[in-house]
């Protein structure tokens, strides 16, 4: 859920403006380090934290987009290299705020615990995880689905001149949705603190599942996101599990072969009208 | 005009956050921040450098400075433990007023990037060729180490580890003549007399254990399983999980009963495994052991209630009885505001093998002569007394059994459980 929470916001960027995002991992990173910061440091409401690590992300998702990639259209290359020194600027920030060590796991005590089930003891906020994702999960097809703006934004996604032509403005959609994005990578950081903690290498050890799910699941496609970060993130934990030695080929050959297969991932969007 | 104006309100709007970002973790970002009587960071093309250097005794030393480099982690995940392994040199050296045989020290800080060994060996030559420094402390990973090490030892540099070292085949792989001093020991030696403490001591019969699938999980996880086995233990689980996992629940929903669950990964990763073991309700049904978790130390005061009665095994503890290790966790604590662990003591303890050692030439740094000096004598440090071989290595070591406990104050603290003394290096293990 962690992994489709992350992804939905990369989705969102590529499926509408073709961008690849690589600096969204980060932005992952220091949504947690703020989420810690209000909800462990500052002892405030743990939802609070969210929305602050959100919002940061979000702002800072912003300012990349506003002041760098904008000019940057249809220009992949330079994105890709743009993105990845935002990385690495991020990284260096977030250390020279925080520091260098890791933070322990942080999650709000209506979370802690667990439950029994099939003599089975299950974390409370694993469940609590997974019911987020899919509050969110329902919500964004909600929005894009069944709202007017939802229905902009993937006209956007099919033609941005007749949308433009139409009358939207696409910029300021274009930069809304990479808001929207960097601030779902904001809160993707935050609920998983709560099992993975804050570390600065933890905006890079998500971002190549994440463009794997993305691949698999169908860029521009909420449903596509949520069925790729499943089918990956089982594959993954079973993967390391039981043929360790193989771990880190599985998401790979599970591309592949998905690819092979349907090239333009498992649900791809549906182009059409409005 | 409206464009322009979003895109300043926007920047604006980013400065603020940033800015009190900065001042939220201002507090954070001090901890552990060394104390430098005189220096400053720089950054030049191609990499940060630290220039640390500390102040000379005006009046008293004199000459030429004894130069002392280091290559270790400014940067990176591992900047927090070059903190502490600069403030326990720094230490060290304040209390011998900074001079030794007469002269004043410098210590010359240079960055390994935590795992670049690349940069570490840049590091070492400009240290060695540039800066001139007659002594290193080395890597604290084994990556760089073996990067520098054939590097400094061809230049005859006497160098010491400032801290145990995990991969003991490393050290023997290591080539040429041999100046390289490690005064910590193996971490091999800490996991075998933690397996015979659980054992002899609590008298648990059984073991699962859970470790990084890399070399120094093998070492620590089978140096537990020798001890433990040896004392009339017996496993009935081991697991290994890549560094990089996140997420142990197939390795915790799968564990067999037990008597003990032992564990072991580099850094932040043991906090995941105690923490998801919590989750799932797995305290109450084993006693829990790790390795040498250095950032749990620091980390003590984030863990819940729940990290109650969790062992550990190190050649260090705090709370080690003795006059030494008193007075040296009270000028830790004062001075840096942190309770010592490992990093805080090897280079404290290495820089008072290598002052001994010059005194003990009359001042000479030739490197034969210094490494001569040391080998084979006996030295008391706050780990307590310890002698290095003819290897270069201490293979008899004090092992130190903590355990978390809760305070008076209501905190979680370390507590000493056993001290076991002469703890031998127990050998090499692969994977099973």
């Amino acid at each position: 859920m962690i992994l489709f929470l992350l992804t939905t916001g990369l989705s969102l960027t590529y499926g509408l403006m073709g961008i690849v995002n690589l600096s969204h991992g980060a932005i992952y990173m220091l949504g947690a380090y703020v989420g810690w910061t209000v909800a462990v440091q500052a002892g405030l409401n743990w939802w609070l934290a969210v929305i602050c690590g959100g919002v940061a992300a979000g702002l800072v998702g912003l300012m990349i987009e506003r002041g760098f990639l904008r000019s940057l259209y249809k220009r992949m290359n330079e994105q890709v290299m743009l993105t990845i020194g935002f990385i690495y600027v991020i990284v260096n920030v977030t250390q020279w705020i925080w520091g260098g060590l890791e933070r322990a796991p942080y999650s709000p005590k209506i979370f802690s615990g667990s439950f029994g089930l099939l003599g089975m003891q299950y974390p409370i906020y694993r469940m609590a995880v997974l019911g987020i994702g899919v509050v969110v999960a329902v919500g964004l097809w909600w929005f894009q689905e069944r709202t007017r703006y939802g229905a902009i934004v993937r006209a956007g996604m099919d033609d941005q001149e007749t949308g433009m032509g139409l009358g939207i403005n696409m910029a300021r959609v274009t930069y809304l949705v990479f808001l929207l994005g960097s601030f779902l990578a904001g809160i993707a950081g935050v609920i998983g603190a709560q099992m993975l903690g804050a570390d600065l290498g933890m905006g890079w050890d998500i971002l190549l599942p994440a463009l794997i799910v993305l691949v698999v699941g169908g860029a521009g496609s909420i449903e596509g996101v949520l069925v790729g970060a499943m089918l990956i993130g089982l594959v993954d934990s079973f993967g390391r599990t039981y043929v360790p030695s193989l771990a880190m080929f599985f998401s790979y050959i599970v591309m592949v072969i998905i690819l092979s297969v349907r090239p333009g991932g498992l649900i791809p969007r549906r182009s059409g009208g409005l | 005009m409206r464009r322009k104006l979003t895109t300043i309100a926007i920047f604006g709007l980013l400065l603020i956050v940033v800015g009190a970002l900065a001042l939220a973790g201002c507090g954070e970002a001090e901890e552990g921040t060394t104390t430098t009587v005189a220096g400053e960071t720089t950054t030049t093309a191609g990499g940060t450098e630290t220039s640390e250097t500390t102040a000379t005794t005006a009046g008293e030393a004199t000459g030429e400075p004894i130069k002392i480099g280091a290559v270790i982690p400014r940067t990176g995940g591992l900047e927090a433990w070059g903190d502490w392994i600069i403030d326990g040199a720094t230490l060290a050296l304040e209390e011998a007023g900074n001079q030794v045989a007469g002269r004043p020290i410098e210590l010359v800080v240079r960055d390994d990037g935590s795992f670049d060994t690349v940069m570490a060996l840049d590091s070492a030559r400009e240290l060695v060729e540039k800066e001139g420094v007659q002594f290193i402390f080395q890597d604290l990973v084994s990556g760089p180490f073996l990067a520098i090490q054939p590097y400094i030892n061809e230049n005859k540099i006497v160098s010491f580890a400032p801290d145990n070292r995990g991969e003991i085949v490393e050290w023997e792989s290591a080539t040429g003549d041999r100046y390289d001093i490690c005064t910590a020991g193996a971490m091999t030696q800490g996991g075998y007399a933690l397996g015979k403490f659980a054992a002899e001591t609590l008298g648990l019969k059984t073991v699962t254990t859970l470790g990084q699938d890399y070399e120094t999980g093998y070492q620590v996880i089978g140096a537990f399983v020798k001890g433990f086995t040896e004392a009339g233990g017996t496993v009935v689980q081991q697991q290994w999980a890549p560094g990089d996992t996140a997420d142990f629940a197939p390795y915790l929903t799968g564990l067999k009963e037990a008597d003990v669950f032992v564990t072991w990964f580099v850094g932040g990763g043991v906090n995941l495994v105690l923490k998801q073991f919590n989750d799932f309700g797995l305290y109450d049904k084993y006693e829990v052991m790790v390795g040498n978790p250095y950032n749990l130390e620091e980390r003590l005061g984030e863990l819940g209630d729940w990290a109650e009665g969790v062992y550990q095994a190190s050649y260090y503890s705090p709370g080690y009885d003795s006059p030494m290790n008193a007075d040296f966790v009270s000028a830790v604590e004062e001075k840096f505001g942190i309770v010592p662990n490992e990093m805080h003591v090897t280079p404290y303890e290495a820089i008072k093998v290598l002052l001994a050692a010059i005194e003990k030439t009359g001042g000479d740094l030739d490197p034969d002569k210094i490494r001569a000096a040391i080998i084979g004598t006996e030295y008391e440090g706050p780990t307590g007394k310890f002698v290095v071989t003819e290897e270069g290595f201490c293979f008899n070591r004090t092992q130190y059994i903590n355990k978390i406990v809760k305070g008076s104050d209501g905190t979680l603290q370390w507590e000493l459980a056993e001290a076991v003394p002469d703890v031998t290096y127990p050998g090499y293990f692969t994977k099973p």
